[in-house]
């Protein structure tokens, strides 16, 4: 492996390491707007000029358009490479508005910090700044300050070269240049939140998080996304603390996570503005029975009677457990213990069709919009179980020989359509776990309110198999509780043998000899960390 | 030094435009000669190696040596592009042989393509170029018709495309991996470098960008002998070179001079001095990107390395003669104007660095300037020289700080106050 020097930093990094990514290692950042690790390099912003040395040539290059090789020695601190940073910042500055305070960016914006550790010059501008269009739609998610724009083209590269189609340009020559949306096109693609990650500095905003937070403010966890089996590794960034404007939100905004194997530097639209739910109207906050809230002690007495009064007899055939992956697999092992192993549930389905499948794309969505359904396949649903389908088991219900039904994270809809009536009008007891108060939940006997994934900690597997953690970042809303510990007390009254301590343990047992399991390290370098997200580039 | 006269030997006869009056007049006598004589393009790049013929375009790189890095075994096509963009102010030499002897321009295509295994050669030509537009794509019909390009030329196998493509307007697209982006339908903005166009240019394939003199020189090489087309010029500049002569002269125009004549003899013997006997303020020897010349600098000779010593460029040969009369401060502003304009935008110290200098230039025009405003523009200038994509920053700076520096009790008289 090639040996290169940076600032006396010696180190070993492969052939062909980009010289930002590089420095990086050894943490230096080389200060850089254009470049973007997931992009084509363009070398525009020339704010990354660094003094490169080799043999006996010594000559000043940007660093975003050269890969490290055996014996190349990097400088970023000499005189000259400073006042030219400085410069370049200078010139970019000049024609910017400076309207930190109520920019959204401030606090994670390049231009910001860049200025407090390599510009620190006075302002000797002594003619009028360019005025250009501010709150400009670009798409119907992303506002456009133009500003504030460095024109760096990140924007621009990504609508070209990760979704393919262009729906930015910058258009104009000299500095009058604006970048805007490409004519008759909208920034609509199923991706376009991206550019609000990308843009170093705060002309491209989300119109979900715009004026909502100061970034300071918020605390961050490593989370999975849970809106299709791609298994997106994102942050969740929350705050409770600072609400302006009394909306009462607790998750501010969800980020990309780097993960080369998974997501790379992306997400899409759907994950990234799919969290309203977690704070919705319409969250279930409290267990019911027969429509009236109570607490967990009468709830689970309702339900262990409702299932005892079934299970013996007429016996294990009458009754039925469907369970949507949208589930962890901590929460799927525990209730195969309870329903296949302790209840001896003859009817247990997961493979509930959705009612709408995704539009599969050639980035990242995948068509399945469950997070999970890999990991309950993994964990033996629907295969070492009676192997009945969901919808054998919506037949056996319509023709009445099923008469008592557990229902959870699922409204059914794909199954039975519009018409719940038909179903729930033939059975005798109806018990629901779900996050939201859902049309079954409106008719069920006994009503179970469980945490969202950010509430809570636990695994899903990814479409490729890959089991990935999610963190805790907030607690979970009302009485609501992890699925898998409404199985666990529920289980109690029956007295289980399996009980654990934490999800963890729960985990644990999961993954005993399982190597597929065994590869997630549970402690990792998981821990809440606070402040900006560090795979911002 | 009088005129001598090679690519435009034969500008005196309005019908040379015409393929029966130039092959009257020996045209395309050496590409008939290269095709019978099968040549080696080898040698033809040697020979114009030897001749030390060097881009004519404005940055003087030796055309032989250019020729010699495209790789001889690339799978891919490649390309010829002739720059025929002249848009360097001052500059309006290149249309006088596209309008007056384009058959001169085409045989030394010709001979170019067969030199470097190219069967596509683009003119891509300034936007508004119209009638050298017409006069050019008709002497292309012409030869076509004639066997001399086309397909099979004259028998021997060999093809040989020429198209020409219109720019549309834009300063930028003369620098060549601009031109190259705009000929591919992108927007003009210039290419990282490496890779240089030789290697990867138009299309992805290697591509050669010579300027439209710089290719017309080719076939009087042919004729000479490198050697004896060297010796017309300086030892590192070969043959003639075409000097577009504007300004407070009495005789303006395009005059032909071997290289290494002095400045101040082509301004006072060929085009007959300062007008109206006027004195003489400054030149601006090679285009608006070469820095000013003081009266008393002038006498030197107008050869690559003779300029760069005396702090100054050949660049594309136009001569700008300002008289006691011009104001510096009003010509800076003008200048800075156009860079500002025609700045692609795509890198940071151009894009705002050219704005900024402009505006401070309007500042001091209007009287409001201060003398700090000097040392902003001396201290902005280097920051915009060498930090850039292409050279367009550098051809802003380093003409504007001459002017400050060479000139600036004429900035400071119009800051009253
Ligand atoms: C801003 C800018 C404008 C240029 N304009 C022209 C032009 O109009 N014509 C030209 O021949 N070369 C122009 N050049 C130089 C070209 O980039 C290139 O060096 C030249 O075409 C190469 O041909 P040559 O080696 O035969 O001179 C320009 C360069 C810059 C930086
Ligand atoms: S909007 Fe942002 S990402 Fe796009 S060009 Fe401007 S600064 Fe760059
Ligand atoms: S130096 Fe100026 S013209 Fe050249 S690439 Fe940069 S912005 Fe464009
Ligand atoms: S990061 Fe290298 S030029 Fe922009």
């Amino acid at each position: 492996m090639p040996e290169i020097t940076i600032n006396d930093i010696t180190f070993e990094v492969p052939e062909g390491t980009n010289l930002i990514q590089a420095a990086r290692k050894v943490g230096i950042d080389i200060p850089h707007f254009c470049y973007h690790p997931g992009l084509s390099v363009v070398g525009s912003c020339r704010m990354c000029q660094v003094e490169l040395e080799q043999g006996d040539r010594k000559w000043i290059d940007l660093a975003c358009s050269n890969s490290a090789r055996d014996g190349l020695i990097v400088r970023t601190n000499t005189p000259e490479i400073k006042e030219r940073v400085k410069a370049t910042l200078e010139f970019l500055l000049m024609n910017h508005p400076t309207d930190c305070p109520i920019c959204d960016d401030a606090g994670e914006c390049k231009l910001q910090n860049y200025y407090m550790l390599h510009g620190l010059y006075d302002n000797r501008l002594t003619v009028d700044k360019w005025h250009k269009p501010k709150l400009h739609p670009v798409g119907p998610t992303v506002v456009l300050d133009s500003e504030r724009c460095v024109l760096c083209s990140r924007c621009v590269r990504f609508c070209d070269e990760i979704w393919g189609e262009r729906q930015l340009g910058i258009f104009g020559h000299g500095s009058n240049e604006v970048l805007i949306n490409y004519p008759d096109k909208d920034l609509n693609n199923p991706y376009a939140g991206n550019v609000v990650d990308l843009c170093p500095v705060g002309a491209l905003l989300d119109r979900d998080f715009r004026h909502k937070r100061r970034v300071w403010y918020l605390k961050s966890a490593q989370s999975i996304c849970p809106q299709c089996s791609r298994g997106c590794n994102i942050y969740v960034h929350f705050d409770e603390d600072h609400d302006y404007k009394g909306e009462g939100r607790r998750v501010q905004r969800i980020k990309p996570r780097v993960n080369m194997a998974v997501n790379r530097w992306w997400i899409c639209d759907r994950g990234r503005y799919g969290y309203h739910f977690i704070d919705a109207e319409e969250r279930a906050t409290d267990p019911m029975v027969n429509g009236e809230a109570v607490d967990w002690d009468m709830a689970l007495a309702r339900a262990t009677e409702l299932i005892k009064s079934k299970i013996k007899k007429p016996g294990p055939n009458s009754v039925a457990f469907l369970m949507a992956p949208i589930a962890s697999n901590e929460d799927a092992y525990r209730a195969l213990k309870l329903f296949r192993d302790t209840l001896k549930f003859a009817n247990i389905g997961y493979d509930i069709p959705v009612s709408e499948t995704l539009e599969k794309d050639q980035v990242l969505m995948t068509d399945d919009p469950y997070p999970n359904r890999r990991g309950f396949k993994d964990l033996g649903f629907g295969s070492v179980v009676n192997p009945f389908e969901a919808g054998e088991i919506v037949d056996e219900i319509k023709a009445g020989k099923i008469k008592g039904l557990v229902v959870s994270g699922t409204d059914l809809e794909g199954l039975v359509g519009e018409n719940v009536e038909a179903l729930t009008s033939k059975l005798e007891w109806l018990i629901v776990v779900s996050h939201d108060q859902n049309r079954l939940w409106q008719k069920a006997t006994v009503a179970l309110p469980m945490a969202t994934y950010v509430e809570r900690e636990g695994t899903f597997t990814n479409i490729k198999g890959t089991v990935q953690k999610f963190e805790k970042a907030i607690e979970p809303i009302g009485q609501a509780m992890p699925q898998w510990e409404i199985w666990q007390n529920l289980a109690k009254r029956f007295n289980t043998r399996w009980l654990y301590e934490d999800t963890k343990a729960v985990y644990d047992a999961m993954a005993q000899g399982k190597p597929e399991y065994e590869t997630l390290n549970w402690q990792g370098t998981f821990g809440i960390t606070h402040g900006m997200y560090p795979d911002n580039w | 030094m009088p005129e001598y006269k090679l690519v435009s030997k034969n500008y005196e006869f309005p019908d040379q435009r015409l393929l029966k009056a130039a092959l009257y007049r020996g045209g395309y006598e050496q590409w008939k000669r290269v095709i019978k004589e099968k040549t080696s393009p080898q040698a033809i790049i040697d020979e114009v190696k030897t001749a030390k013929l060097r881009g004519q375009g404005g940055a003087g790189f030796p055309a032989g040596v250019k020729w010699g890095f495209v790789p001889k075994d690339s799978p891919k096509p490649k390309y010829l592009c002739v720059n025929a963009d002249e848009g360097e102010p001052g500059t309006f030499k290149d249309r006088t042989i596209l309008e007056k002897d384009p058959h001169l321009l085409l045989e030394g295509i010709a001979i170019a393509c067969y030199a470097v295994g190219i069967h596509t050669a683009f003119i891509y030509m300034r936007g508004e170029f119209y009638e050298p537009q017409a006069i050019v794509q008709q002497a292309i019909d012409d030869a076509k018709k004639e066997g001399l390009l086309g397909k099979n030329i004259l028998g021997s196998g060999f093809d040989l495309d020429v198209i020409i493509h219109m720019g549309a307007g834009a300063y930028i697209c003369g620098e060549e991996t601009a031109l190259l982006n705009s000929l591919e339908g992108l927007k003009g903005w210039p290419r990282l470098k490496p890779p240089f166009p030789a290697v990867i240019g138009a299309f992805a394939c290697p591509t050669v960008v010579n300027n439209v003199e710089t290719i017309s020189c080719v076939p009087h090489i042919m004729r000479m002998g490198g050697e004896a087309f060297q010796q017309v010029g300086t030892e590192k500049d070969g043959g003639t070179k075409l000097f577009a002569v504007s300004g407070f002269v009495e005789k303006p125009g395009v005059y032909e001079m071997p290289l290494g004549t002095s400045l101040k003899e082509l301004i006072y013997d060929v085009c007959g001095g300062v007008k109206d006997g006027k004195q003489l303020k400054g030149v601006i020897p090679g285009g608006s990107s070469s820095p000013i010349l003081k009266p008393d600098e002038i006498d030197v000779p107008l050869e690559f390395e003779a300029m760069a010593e005396a702090g100054t460029m050949l660049g594309s040969g136009a001569v700008i003669v300002l008289d006691e009369t011009v104001s510096i401060p009003q010509i800076f502003m003008v200048m800075s104007r156009f860079y500002a304009h025609e700045s692609c935008g795509q890198c940071t110290p151009c894009r705002e660095g050219c704005t900024w200098i402009y505006k401070i230039s309007e500042k001091i025009l209007a009287g409001d300037g201060k003398p700090e405003d000097l040392d902003t523009i001396l201290s902005l200038a280097p920051m915009m020289n060498g930090t850039t994509v292409c050279p367009l920053g550098a051809a802003m700076a380093i003409p504007v700080m001459a002017m400050v520096e060479k000139y600036r009790d004429d900035f400071l008289a119009l800051m009253k106050n």
